[in-house]
């Protein structure tokens, strides 16, 4: 949703973080600026239920192998 | 928050009528839902056996948004029409679409979305309005064109209502969804999506 | 966001959604409806319910949706009466699932709390065959036999009620 005010940030990347971002831009079909957003947008809603006492698991679709992600 | 004109067709009269979609379901559209909705849900449930009750009955839009107002990935809608409040609708933007053609790439997720009951004609004979869920589609669809998803949007859609999103949205069908109650999983492509927005 | 669409399209699209029901959304995350917790007889039989009818869709290698959608009820439905045993199912979903297992719903309605309570003899045939069922693994021949066994207990029964 469109705030009334947008500020304006620069971000210094390492090649290694700006070849990882335009590949996942690539993958999304998304500008590097979109994927930056959208990984502020995840980041905080993971962070958001890790507060509330979940816990964000991967599974393994195969096994059923369940391993716990911890994010600082 | 920010206010756009849309039309629902009133059926008393058959005409289209202007309503309000507003992009925040604000403390005031929960004031209405609790005073128009749940009274006329509670009405239309007393004495029907569990399987006859609109399935969305207990949801409580009160709860989802004290827990979805504070994350930015969340997004409301609330539609407003003379005064009344006439559909509500919750979505996510940081999931990812399941169609192999553009599987992993970022969706607008429909957490839910429901009608007044007056607007439902298995509550009311004939419903007061038709157009709730397409003003609700359209307005996903745009909010993921503004993201940068090219239109894609994706839902779990009640029983009742797949032949809407099958036959009247068009929209991809994926199969019953075991990690999601049984429910049946809809998605749209961005070509699909054009579809839905185009004139005729 | 730009929501600017022409009258014409509003016309259009608000005919073919007409009177179709819209809501979307899974249950997970809404204020569920605390079930009624079941007396043990009770218990005991839907669990052998429950189990029955998971481990005739399997042999059949039917997924819960197929089976749901034969019988013509909810997928939540056959999935709280496989997982559930502590809610009452709707004795509406208990008649369609009986036609599509062919067994007689009279009985399917007494292990399923619904009704006239079950016999003891059929209540210790439905704790021997919930017992002898393992839940994740494909069927076995004995899984099998104890679901073959088990049918001709409620058939007997059926014979009993007449």
């Amino acid at each position: 949703m469109e705030e009334n005010e947008k500020k304006t940030m620069t971000l210094n990347l390492t090649p290694r973080e700006m070849a990882v971002l335009e590949e996942l831009a690539a993958k999304k079909d998304l500008s590097k600026t979109g994927v930056m957003k959208l990984a502020l947008r995840l980041l905080q809603a993971v962070d958001a239920r890790t507060q509330m006492g979940h816990k964000f698991l991967f599974e393994n679709e195969k096994t059923k192998e369940k391993s716990e992600m911890i994010l600082v | 928050m920010r206010e756009f004109r849309v039309y629902l067709k009133e059926t008393a009269t058959g005409r289209l009528v202007e309503a309000s979609l507003f992009d925040d379901i604000s403390d005031r559209h929960l004031g209405l839902w609790g005073d128009t909705w749940e009274g006329a849900m509670e009405a239309h449930c007393r004495g029907r056996k569990a399987g006859e009750q609109p399935e969305d009955h207990h949801w409580d839009w009160k709860v989802k948004a004290e827990a979805w107002r504070p994350v930015l990935g969340y997004h409301s809608f609330a539609l407003v029409c003379d005064g009344g409040l006439q559909g509500l609708m919750w979505v996510c933007d940081f999931r990812s679409a399941r169609i192999p053609a553009q599987f992993g790439k970022p969706l607008v997720y429909v957490e839910f979305l429901a009608s007044a009951p007056w607007n439902r004609p298995e509550i009311q004979t004939p419903p007061r309005y038709r157009g709730v869920g397409t003003v609700m589609v359209g307005a996903a669809v745009e909010l993921s064109r503004e993201l940068g998803y090219r239109g894609r949007i994706g839902l779990h859609s009640l029983p009742r209502a797949e032949p809407f999103y099958r036959e009247a949205c068009q929209m991809t069908e994926l199969g019953y969804d075991a990690a999601d109650e049984g429910l049946m999983y809809y998605e749209t492509t961005d070509k699909q999506a054009d579809w839905f927005r185009r004139k005729r | 966001m730009t929501l600017n669409y022409p009258k014409a399209w509003y016309e259009h699209r608000i005919a073919l959604e007409g009177d179709l029901e819209i809501g979307a959304g899974s249950p997970p995350g809404c204020r569920r409806p605390a079930a009624r917790p079941a007396a043990p007889p009770t218990l005991e039989t839907r669990i052998a319910f429950g189990t029955l009818v998971e481990l005739w869709r399997r042999s059949r290698g039917w997924d819960a949706a197929r089976l749901a959608e034969e019988a013509g009820v909810a997928p939540r439905e056959v999935l709280e009466i496989e997982r559930h045993p502590e809610a009452e199912p709707e004795p509406r979903a208990v008649h369609k699932l009986a036609r599509v297992l062919d067994l007689p719903a009279a009985v399917l309605l007494e292990l399923a709390g619904l009704g006239t309570l079950a016999t003891p003899s059929l209540r210790e045939e439905a704790v021997r065959f919930a017992a002898r069922s393992a839940p994740v693994a494909p069927l076995s021949p004995e899984e099998r036999d104890a679901l073959e066994s088990f049918l001709a207990a409620i058939h007997r029964r059926s014979a009993q009620r007449g």
